[in-house]
């Protein structure tokens, strides 16, 4: 399986790769923005992704990916973004994790979604 | 010591014990609210964050340039080659946005919406602001790491 990481904190990607190399997901693409996130998108399974970010931000992304493809997309965000939360859901994101995560939260995501 | 005081430092502590520790993968051996300076034989980095909704106030991190270092290449393991600097910042910006996040979802009630600014970064000195409200200091491994809330309407919730 397939996981593309989207954050333009490389930190945070370091994070999220870490969380997932725990749970045994190898195969894993990352991108910086969602211009990058749309070109490497081609055959991953499921996308966990930042919001704020350059270029082009995670709701834009979202809703230029959902045009074409039902994979499940994670949001990942800082507490309290209650409107965004709604806001991303209604764009086509399936769930999302709450900063500071920890790696048994991201697997379970995975998990969830993609048993589904 | 006043329920409001106790309130804002057990929500401050939850926030810097919870991210340090989901963040660094390390764990935090001691918390404390002595004043302890932070000596680096390099520069000492520091990370601002404002806060703004529904409080005024900032959320600094104060750690030695041997800690940010070591976070960055041992435990992110970027490369000897990579740009150290904007690693180091890249970093303790992220630590700094989650803690503030996690400090507000801890104080406030769950459905209240709450905003942050954006991070400030620099190195040299230690930096200090007016208002000081509480500074929590822990010590992660060998590495010590200075954790202060700042702002006046937070005088103003502990008087109220
Ligand atoms: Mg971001």
């Amino acid at each position: 399986m397939k996981v593309l990481v989207v954050d333009d904190s490389a930190v945070m990607r370091k994070i999220l790769v870490k969380a997932l190399n725990e749970g045994g997901h190898t195969e894993i693409v990352e991108a910086g923005n969602g211009q990058e996130a749309l070109e490497r998108s081609g055959d991953v399974d499921i996308i966990f992704t930042d919001w704020n970010m350059p270029v082009m931000d995670g709701l834009t992304f979202v809703k230029e990916f959902r045009k074409s493809s039902k994979i499940p997309i994670v949001m990942v965000t800082t507490e309290g973004g209650q409107k965004e939360v709604l806001e991303a859901m209604k764009s086509g994101v399936n769930d999302y994790v709450v900063k500071p995560f920890k790696p048994t939260v991201v697997l379970g995501k995975i998990e969830s979604l993609i048993k589904k | 010591m006043s329920d409001k005081f106790e309130k804002l430092k057990n929500a401050l502590t939850v926030a810097v014990t919870q991210t340090m520790e989901n963040m660094t993968f390390e764990e935090v051996s001691t918390v404390t609210n002595d004043k302890i300076t932070i000596v680096s034989s390099g520069h000492v980095v520091w990370a601002l964050l404002p806060l703004k909704i529904p409080y005024d106030g900032n959320i600094l991190i104060n750690a030695s340039f041997e800690y940010s270092e070591s976070l960055v290449h041992d435990v992110y393991g970027f490369g000897e080659d990579e740009a150290v600097e904007a690693s180091i910042k890249d970093v303790l910006s992220e630590i700094a946005n989650t803690i503030a996040g996690r400090f507000l979802g801890e104080l406030l009630p769950a459905e209240e919406e709450f905003a942050l600014g954006l991070p400030d970064y620099g190195k040299g000195k230690p930096l200090d602001l007016d208002n000081e409200i509480i500074t929590i200091n822990l010590k992660i491994g060998e590495h010590f790491l200075k954790v202060s809330l700042y702002g006046s309407d937070f005088a103003t919730f502990l008087e109220n």
